[in-house]
């Protein structure tokens, strides 16, 4: 009838007006709890990683992509240098680069440093369009919308993709979930455009993130549970090896991947699912022509035959050395002690530790829960595109588990999960369609009763629920704000009369390397300020949080930990002119250089046990400290001398308090600095700059230089004359 | 007493024959798929020829004794698979078509395909 | 010619002159190429007494000349040469000069293009305008101003945190003139300790130290180019040297907003003596050496436009947050303390409202007159080189720039900024070398034409691109892409 046709069709618009409402805001709410930092500090790249990719795109805008692909730095890991062209993921610059070219062809010079920043806030908003799109096709789009509106602020997400972090994660993310988008409608109708798309979008990902490992093993996996629970069909054999062959080829055009895809482990999976997938196309072609009796014995016989064939293939290939066997990285996935033992620099970074159980609830609240939940129905419900949501739950809530990196990837499945569960259950509670129906044939006969507890039941199941969604917002919003909105670069503090200050000495110390040292000078550091001091100081380095090259990270981990002397030789060869430490004993700052001293220790330690045993730098109770009680090597130690180095002028002279490990420092302890001279340190002490002496002019080693300066500003000692002992009186 | 090899020898003779049964029936019911329909036989012929030109790239490799430079072999031996495995897809759907998708749709999405393939094998030949 | 001295032409009216003149002998020696012997000038006049008084109270020097001089010519004679070395000529900032007597400016300026030898060195000459022909055998007396950076050396090189700051001054002891001068005396002042490194012959000429003052001479009878000898003297100065290497200024002028708006982007050195070991911050903090004289640089104060808003300060690094407004008075605490030879660039930016410095002229021709202030920086600094651009709207036309300091370079090109979809803001760029902090208050004029239709181009070109932008969309959207039907 007319009217239902114009009250479907009004229906119809107020839907795709509520959508697009929805869509709005979602992309607002997204884009504006990712900006706390911007408003409360400034538009600045936070912490380590994103000043490399900073600098990066900075090259890239200033001197082309030809150029940007074959760049050979030679300020960094000095005097190595690095083939950074080659050893760097490029998507994320070239998006910007392409993000600042086409905002300038518009009218809209924005500086590159605002493009970089607010990244990673734009991009947000498109991995809530493609979730949406995924737990559409997973679902319907009533958990598509529930689904995006999780990802826009799930902490989970947000913590890798605030305005400044301008990380791969800002856009790997995105990308992640296009691809998923893409794959879900390969295969739900085989459409080898679709395919495509999940191909090339699989290629820009690879361009983008290290853990596109991820997809190249997830998508497989999917296909093959699918083939094992005997849901082989023709569509998808047409999605996925159109997604294997173009996405293979797409992918070894990245120099940095190059060719791992038919090298490494990692990626043979990909490889054997393909071959499976051939022959079980063929044998589903054999298997339409004949009966099912003859059909048996071939499969068993060609199913035993291949299996042998192809495991020994891999064996042989694996061990004569054509295929690399898996990375030290994969197998700390599966033993979280490898990695101590093994590579102690994998281990020593703070996000490959395994998770605590609060942070699965910090970063998703009241998702985690609901989590499960979700993944039961979706067994009920067991499609196609349903394994492949229970498969990425299943693996990556194990790797979520033993790296909190890892929390990252399992956020976007928690957040489908969770809405499809709410989803469901607004599905039946929220259904208030019967109160509204008019005619009678549609109401069947309850008693009021009934009605009213029905109805009753219904309200109170939705308002607890709409109860949980506000708290949801409020505790995102309160996790975005106080715990992943910190620059790491300035630190807020109070002055004495409870004005807010800043502690700004990293960019002081940094500032004034950069305007009041020689151009080449090198600085010798920890590798954790190595991206931080190429990106603003613009200093050569010798060792950065790249950390390809443990041999050279361990040589800069024996400096600090040598006497002055050892210390010295070892830096003089490398030729470097400055040295920086962190310390926070001052204003009791805890991520400085002392408290990651041990690490230094060990990684020397690895490689000459001989000359650094970490037992050493223990008190023989086997404390670490640094007072009184510290042993002898730690004193001697570079690190410890250039860290205390005039602490107790600030106290009485004698003995300074360590604010940061609350022990008393003393004078004697420290020692005199004979072969550093400290040339810079920062209002509050953070970061330390010494240089190293020059050679002296009269040939004395520099220990001799510095005693007989310290003597003779003591005063000239008169020369006595001695009476001879023997006493000729007769 | 009836020996313990033959049961077996007569399974093993009788999977034999089941094998070359099955054999011979998918080739005939294959053969009566193909004839009359000119576009079958099209993507076969296409099919078969990937498939020895794969086979010469492989083995001029192995004759070689060096794949130097690998990305060219690369390229043309995954141009090889890439559009073999295409042509089976749409063979697949000339046969029986998907649901939702038309035959010019899927071979507007063939075509497209092929184009990104060779686009990227034009690339990584370099 | 006279000109009127209100406190506020003062500084215009001591350049004005330069430009004038300037030209004027410039067209008359255009074809002079090369380095002329000083010989060539005529010795018209004979300086009965010239009195120089060096005032090095600020990081600049300031010297004061006073002369009387005689007409030894037989014919009236208006112009006096005034020779200046090419230390002092590379360095000038300001060179005017008036009758003693009268607070009124005569006509001076200098011989940019034109170089002299006299004695084996080249030197440069300045010409004093008299306001009237000076009768032959009669005398009148002159004053002349010149303010120059002579860059003190720091004596000694490297000091101690805390010592005491000793500056180097090295000039010409005697005077270099194109004529005979019968009585010269050379004083210093403006620091409370001087020292002559070297007395000259003996104790004949050494200088006499008195109420902090340095007195050389009195000298007799010294001829023209005579004596290029040098005198250094080594004087107390406890406060920092700063030095502006390059100074980038922006004004963007908005007719839509109303507003001007001022960037500044500072290259800033210390001249002051350098640290003789590293800096310790445990002795700088220990002592309290933040608060204490020193040659040290810990604060800049900069004195802005009245009633500016939405300033801002930023480094190559980031914001800089220790930086305070007080009524115009801008104050910035530097990341760290500047000692000597320390650099430290950072930019400073605030807005102002169109109207304070925005003239129209009433004919209805759509022209306006701009007016701003060539410097707004930190007090008793020499700025080496200042590149000043001025943003007009897009479509503007320049019809005319004036500058009351000599300029290097003045060019009209187009920069493009946001929303510029045409050609873009028109830019005058206007190069200037050897400023000082005394000049802050002079101002330079734009003349420059908008028409209504370039004034309404703007919106109008932003609508039309965002309207083709949905257009395109549109139909990009209707155009099918399927094969079938």
């Amino acid at each position: 009838m007319a009217t239902s046709c114009t009250q479907k069709h009004l229906i119809r618009w107020i839907q795709l007006l509520l959508k697009c409402t929805i869509f709005l805001s979602l992309t607002a709410a997204a884009v504006s709890s990712r900006l706390f930092s911007v408003i409360r500090f400034e538009s600045i790249i936070h912490e380590f990683d994103p000043w490399f990719n900073f600098r990066a795109t900075k090259y890239l805008v200033n001197n082309g992509f030809y150029k940007f692909l074959n760049w050979f730095d030679d300020r960094t890991w000095y005097p190595l240098g690095r083939v950074t062209g080659g050893t760097l993921y490029p998507g994320l610059m070239a998006t910007s680069a392409a993000v600042w070219h086409g905002l300038r062809k518009i009218g809209l010079p924005i500086d590159i440093r605002n493009v970089c920043v607010l990244f990673a806030p734009a991009f947000s908003g498109v991995t809530a369009w493609a979730t949406y799109h995924l737990t559409s096709e997973i679902k319907d789009s009533g958990a598509g919308l529930l689904a995006a509106a999780f990802i826009a602020i799930a902490p989970g997400y947000i913590s890798r993709s605030v305005a400044g972090s301008y990380d791969n994660e800002a856009i790997a993310i995105t990308l992640l979930m296009v691809t998923f988008m893409f794959w879900i409608k390969a295969m739900k109708t085989g459409s080898i455009m679709h395919s495509t798309f999940a191909a090339l979008f699989y290629f820009y990902m690879v361009s983008a993130w290290g853990g596109y490992v991820f997809i190249t093993n997830l998508i497989p996996l999917h296909v093959f549970i699918l083939i094992l629970m005997g849901r082989y069909s023709t569509r998808l054999y047409s999605a996925y090896s159109t997604w294997y062959a173009i996405g293979t080829l797409a992918s070894m055009q990245i120099p940095f991947v190059g060719f791992l895809p038919i090298r490494s482990n990692d990626h043979m999976a990909a490889l054997g699912v393909f071959g499976l997938m051939q022959v079980v196309a063929l044998g589903s072609y054999v298997k339409s022509q004949v009966s099912w009796q003859k059909f048996q014995t071939v499969m068993v016989v060609s199913l035993v035959f291949l299996l042998a064939l192809g495991i020994s293939a891999l064996f042989a290939l694996t061990y004569f050395g054509f295929i690399a066997p898996w990375t030290g990285r994969f197998y700390s996935l599966w033993d979280t002690n490898y990695a101590k033992i093994h590579i102690p620099i994998i281990a020593s970074v703070s996000e490959h530790q395994p998770t605590a159980w609060p942070a699965f609830f910090f970063d998703t609240q009241f998702l985690i829960w609901l989590f499960p939940a979700g993944v039961f129905l979706l067994f009920l419900d067991l499609k196609d595109e349903h394994v492949f949501v229970i498969a990425y739950s299943v693996l990556c809530s194990y790797f979520a588990g033993v790296m909190v990196r890892l929390m990252l990837t399992l956020t976007p499945i928690i957040c489908v999960c969770a809405a499809v569960a709410i989803s469901k259950l607004f599905d039946v509670y929220a259904d208030f369609s019967y109160f509204f129906s008019s005619s009678s044939a549609e109401k069947p006969n309850l008693s009021k009763r009934d009605r009213i507890m029905t109805l009753v039941t219904k309200l109170t199941v939705c308002g607890s629920f709409l109860a949980y969604l506000v708290l949801f917002v409020h505790h995102c919003t309160w996790v975005t704000s106080n715990a992943y909105s910190s620059p790491s670069v300035v630190l807020p503090s109070r002055n004495p009369d409870g004005s807010p200050a800043l502690i700004d000495d990293f960019r002081e110390a940094y500032y004034w390397l950069r305007m009041n040292t020689a151009e080449d000078a090198k600085v010798a550091s920890w590798w954790d300020y190595g991206y931080q001091i190429g990106g603003m100081a613009d200093r050569t380095t010798l060792v950065d949080n790249n950390t390809w090259n443990n041999t050279h990270i361990a040589i800069v981990g024996k400096a600090m930990s040598s006497p002055q002397e050892k210390a010295y030789d070892i830096l003089k060869a490398h030729d470097v002119d400055y040295v920086l430490v962190i310390f926070g004993g001052l204003i009791g700052f805890s991520g400085d250089d002392i408290n990651k001293f041990l690490w230094m220790v060990r990684i020397s330690e690895g490689i000459w046990p001989d000359e650094i045993k970490e037992r050493d730098y223990f008190t023989p109770s086997g404390e670490y400290r640094m007072d009184a009680q510290a042993s002898q090597t730690m004193k001697d130690s570079l690190l410890y001398k250039l860290s205390y180095h005039r602490f107790p002028t600030l106290f009485n002279g004698v003995e300074g308090i360590d604010r940061l490990r609350g022990q008393n420092i003393r004078q004697v302890d420290i020692g005199n600095l004979d072969y550093f001279e400290e040339v810079f340190t920062s209002e509050n002490w953070i970061v330390r700059l010494y240089k190293l002496k020059e050679l002296d002019a009269m040939g004395r080693d520099l220990h001799t230089k510095g005693e007989f300066d310290r003597g003779s500003s003591r005063g000239i000692k008169k020369r006595v004359a001695k009476k001879p002992l023997l006493d000729v009186r007769v | 007493m009836v020996p313990k090899t033959t049961p077996k020898k007569a399974d093993v003779a009788s999977s034999a024959s089941k094998f070359s049964d099955t054999i011979s029936a998918s080739y005939k019911a294959y053969c009566k798929q193909v004839s009359g329909d000119r576009q079958l036989q099209l993507i076969d012929t296409f099919c078969a020829f990937l498939v020895a030109v794969g086979v010469i790239q492989f083995l001029f490799v192995c004759a070689a004794k060096d794949s130097f430079p690998l990305n060219a072999f690369l390229a043309g031996f995954s141009a090889c698979v890439g559009q073999f495995v295409l042509l089976v897809s749409l063979r697949m759907q000339v046969v029986n078509s998907f649901m939702g998708i038309s035959p010019q749709r899927a071979f507007g999405e063939f075509v497209l395909a092929s184009l990104v393939l060779h686009f990227l094998c034009l690339h990584f030949v370099n | 010619m006279y000109y009127k001295c209100s406190s506020l032409l003062k500084t215009v009216g001591e350049m004005l002159s330069a430009t004038r003149l300037a030209a004027i002998f410039l067209l008359f020696l255009n074809f002079v190429v090369g380095d002329l012997d000083a010989g060539i000038i005529p010795k018209l006049w004979e300086n009965l007494e010239l009195h120089r008084t060096i005032d090095v109270s600020r990081s600049y020097t300031q010297e004061l000349v006073d002369i009387r001089i005689k007409n030894i010519h037989d014919e009236p004679v208006r112009q006096y040469y005034f020779v200046l070395p090419e230390e002092v000529f590379d360095a000038i900032s300001l060179f005017s000069s008036t009758l003693k007597g009268v607070d009124a400016y005569i006509e001076s300026a200098i011989m940019p293009e034109q170089n002299f030898v006299a004695n084996g060195r080249t030197i440069k000459v300045g010409v004093i305008g008299l306001p009237s022909p000076i009768e032959p055998g009669h005398e009148t007396s002159i004053l002349l101003n010149l303010v120059y950076n002579s860059r003190y050396q720091p004596y000694p090189g490297h000091v101690d945190l805390g010592e005491e700051q000793k500056l180097l001054l090295r000039t010409n002891r005697f005077p270099i003139s194109a004529y005979n001068t019968q009585k010269y005396t050379l004083e210093f002042q403006g620091s409370s300790s001087f020292e002559e490194l070297q007395s000259f012959n003996g104790e004949e000429h050494a200088g006499m130290v008195a109420n902090g003052k340095m007195v050389v001479g009195p000298f007799d009878s010294i001829m023209p180019y005579e004596d290029f000898s040098p005198i250094e003297v080594v004087f107390e100065h406890n406060t920092p040297l700063p030095r502006v290497s390059h100074l980038k200024r922006d004004i963007w002028v908005s007719h839509w907003a109303s507003s001007l708006q001022f960037e500044e982007y500072y290259e800033l050195i210390n001249d002051a003596a350098s640290l003789k070991s590293g800096f310790s911050r445990a002795d700088y903090m220990k002592g309290q050496h933040a608060l204490k004289k020193g040659g040290h640089l810990t604060a800049l104060e900069m004195i802005l436009p009245d009633s500016s808003e939405a300033h801002y300060c930023t480094d190559l690094v980031g914001a800089v947050s220790t930086f305070k407004v007080l009524k115009d008075h801008f104050f910035l605490k530097p990341r760290y303390p500047l000692f000597g030879n320390w650099k430290y660039n950072f930019t400073v930016g605030w807005t102002n409202q169109l109207s304070q410095f925005l003239h129209s002229q009433e004919d209805g021709s759509d022209t306006y007159i701009l007016s701003f202030p060539i410097l707004n920086g930190p007090a008793d600094t020499v700025y080496d080189s200042v590149s000043l651009s001025i943003y007009l709207p897009e479509g503007a036309e320049v019809l005319d720039v004036w500058c009351p300091l000599p300029v290097q370079k003045t060019e009209v090109t187009t920069e493009k900024s946001y929303f510029d979809l045409n050609q873009g803001h028109t830019k005058v760029n206007i190069e200037l070398k050897n400023l000082i902090d005394r000049i802050a208050g002079s101002e330079a004029f734009v003349r420059y034409k908008v028409t209504s239709t370039t004034f309404y181009k703007k919106p109008f070109s932003i609508a039309v691109s965002v309207f083709t932008a949905l257009m395109a969309y549109f139909f990009l959207k209707h155009i099918s892409l399927m094969i079938d039907s």
